[in-house]
């Protein structure tokens, strides 16, 4: 009867770390599926579930599978290998991989280009090479990041810093970075400015290391002249932007003229029609 | 009412039934129990290993921050899996939202690279809810024991108190054993303790006895002949000595010398009975006392006796 009433050994744990999320389009018949990489799990959710109630991605797809990833690797296996047909990326890394001929990556819908600043607390950072020896310095610690690691990286360089002599802590995001400053952990931190930092913040104590930094842009593989699709997803993209709190991500920007490519073509018709 | 003593004895019987009853439960479960958490631990060891590359871990080599809140949330959604088991897993790589406590089980997680460091609680509650069921299930089965015991005990004594009862009857009440081969007087409670008689008074007292358990209301007085029906008794006594080879004397003149064979039975009768005077009044031909010893009211006979207060063997 004790060996009853003992604790029950737990059979195998089901995996529950979700590393995609699947929507049927309107068409589930249809079995071609829509492969979509973004960084985060709340935007490969919102895009699958935008892209699935498309009309004209329901004429050529029967599904959307949108991956998102948990580490700089993953996106570098999706963008190296072409594995997405719809892939968030910087251009930076687009570029490294030469994705737009080699997969032929074209940009849908780009967000604005913005600066990179350091960040302090109390005071307006100053960038010569004195200034930066006796501070804590908060960077992200994902090699990607512009703003947040390669840009302020490249500065210390250019001030024949010898990282070694920094004292460097590193962030897993930059609301991480801007908590270590908020929090007193660090005396500057390496990042954009966006207007709610405002709160927390002072503009008068940036001070911008670069500017004109590309923001992330949406890509899709073009291997057919696949206009129809092209468009569908950039108003979606274009949609989904707008939809957004931030002044930041509603400024997005569009890299193809579908509206002309629409009127030429109704030109060409009647063209057509008339001769 | 039962005496305390019998009451305390089923008491402890009760307990140590009791005792060994939940104290084999109690330990079964527990075996039992350690032995599937460990499985429990090894299943969860290995969903968290298959699981570490998907979980941001920092990583000092890598210059990797990791991040708090997604192991974190990892370890919410793994221990909502464990609610059916006492374990729950308190943190990986020292990460955790749990307040500091010290009975933790910690396992090492060797890959490639690294060794990971998990730590796991086990909450080890032997008792339960259920428990108490069954504590009271055992205090029944228990008390349903010992009052089995209790009956069978009963009806042991029972059987044990009817059987021995006739048996002091047949002991306790005393025997005159006489033996005519031997020519002994003995009593049964004591019967290798003989006493000898020489003829004439053991022919003479059978002769008595038989002669007064026929005729209870004759009165034998000293001044008065023997009767005749007494000394044929005696004769006949003695014929069956002759038969039997203990004289070739002739027959002895029984109504002569009367007192003194009178007292030889007496002294004979006193070393019978020596342990027990009080049973000598049956057998004893009654002295005459006093002055008026020889009235014509002295009766010698044996008043009280029956066959059943003697046993001749060789009759």
């Amino acid at each position: 009867m004790g060996i009853l009433q003992a604790n029950k050994p737990i059979s195998d744990i089901d995996t529950f770390i979700e590393t995609s999320f699947q929507c049927d389009t309107k068409s589930e018949v249809n079995l071609n599926e829509l492969v979509v990489y973004s960084s985060g799990k709340r935007l490969a959710e919102d895009v699958a579930f935008s892209l699935c109630q498309d009309d004209t991605i329901s004429k050529q797809y029967g599904k959307v599978t949108s991956y998102w990833g948990y580490k700089t690797s993953d996106t570098v296996e999706f963008l190296g290998k072409g594995l997405a047909d719809l892939i968030l990326a910087k251009e930076n890394l687009i570029n490294a991989f030469m994705a737009e001929s080699t997969y032929n990556y074209k940009a849908v819908v780009g967000f604005p280009d913005y600066t990179a600043y350091f960040i302090s607390s109390k005071e307006k950072p100053r960038l010569d090479k004195s200034y930066f020896l006796d501070k804590r310095i908060g960077l992200l610690d994902y090699p990607t990041s512009r703003s947040g690691h390669i840009l302020p990286k490249q500065l210390f360089k250019k001030l024949d810093i010898n990282l070694e002599n920094l004292d460097i802590t590193y962030a897993g995001s930059h609301s991480e970075l801007r908590e270590l400053l908020a929090s007193g952990k660090v005396d500057l931190i390496s990042s954009y400015w966006q207007d709610i930092d405002q709160q927390r913040f002072s503009i008068n104590y940036i001070t911008p290391i670069s500017d004109n930094i590309s923001g992330s842009r949406w890509y899709l593989k073009m291997q057919d002249e696949n206009t129809d699709l092209l468009c569908a997803v950039q108003k979606r993209l274009i949609d989904l932007a707008h939809d957004q709190n931030s002044h930041y991500f509603n400024h997005v920007q569009s890299f193809f003229n579908c509206k002309t490519q629409h009127s030429m073509r109704i030109n060409a018709e009647v063209n057509n029609a008339t001769n | 009412m039962l005496p305390i003593r019998v009451k305390l004895i089923y008491g402890c019987l009760f307990f140590v039934i009791c005792l060994v009853l939940f104290g084999s439960y109690i330990l079964a479960k527990a075996v039992k129990s350690t032995e599937n958490n460990q499985l429990s631990l090894a299943n969860i060891e290995k969903r968290i290993a298959l699981d570490l590359t998907h979980l941001n871990l920092p990583d000092d080599f890598l210059k990797h921050s990791g991040s708090k809140e997604a192991v974190i949330d990892y370890l919410a959604k793994l221990n909502s899996q464990l609610k059916e088991t006492p374990i729950f897993v308190y943190s990986i790589e020292g990460i955790t939202e749990f307040p500091a406590r010290a009975d933790l089980i910690e396992k090492q997680l060797q890959t490639p690279q690294k060794v990971f460091t998990i730590s796991f609680v086990i909450n080890n509650n032997i008792l339960s809810k259920n428990d108490i069921a069954v504590f009271i299930l055992v205090c029944l089965f228990s008390l349903a024991i010992s009052y089995l015991f209790f009956l069978s005990e009963r009806t042991k004594l029972q059987v044990a108190k009817q059987l021995p009862e006739p048996e002091p009857n047949s002991k306790t009440k005393p025997i005159l054993i006489v033996d005519l081969q031997n020519k002994t007087l003995a009593a049964n409670c004591s019967p290798d303790k003989p006493v000898a008689l020489a003829n004439k008074p053991l022919c003479f007292y059978l002769a008595l006895v038989e002669f007064c358990t026929e005729n209870p209301d004759v009165v034998l007085n000293q001044n008065k002949d023997v009767p005749e029906e007494l000394l044929t008794l005696a004769n006949k006594y003695f014929y069956r000595l002759v038969e039997l080879g203990h004289t070739v004397r002739k027959r002895p003149n029984f109504t002569n010398s009367l007192e003194k064979t009178l007292s030889e039975i007496r002294a004979a009768l006193d070393d019978v009975w020596q342990d027990q005077p009080e049973v000598k009044d049956v057998y004893y031909p009654p002295k005459a006392h006093g002055e008026g010893s020889r009235s014509r009211l002295h009766h010698y006979g044996l008043k009280n006796i029956t066959l059943e207060n003697i046993e001749v063997i060789g009759k």
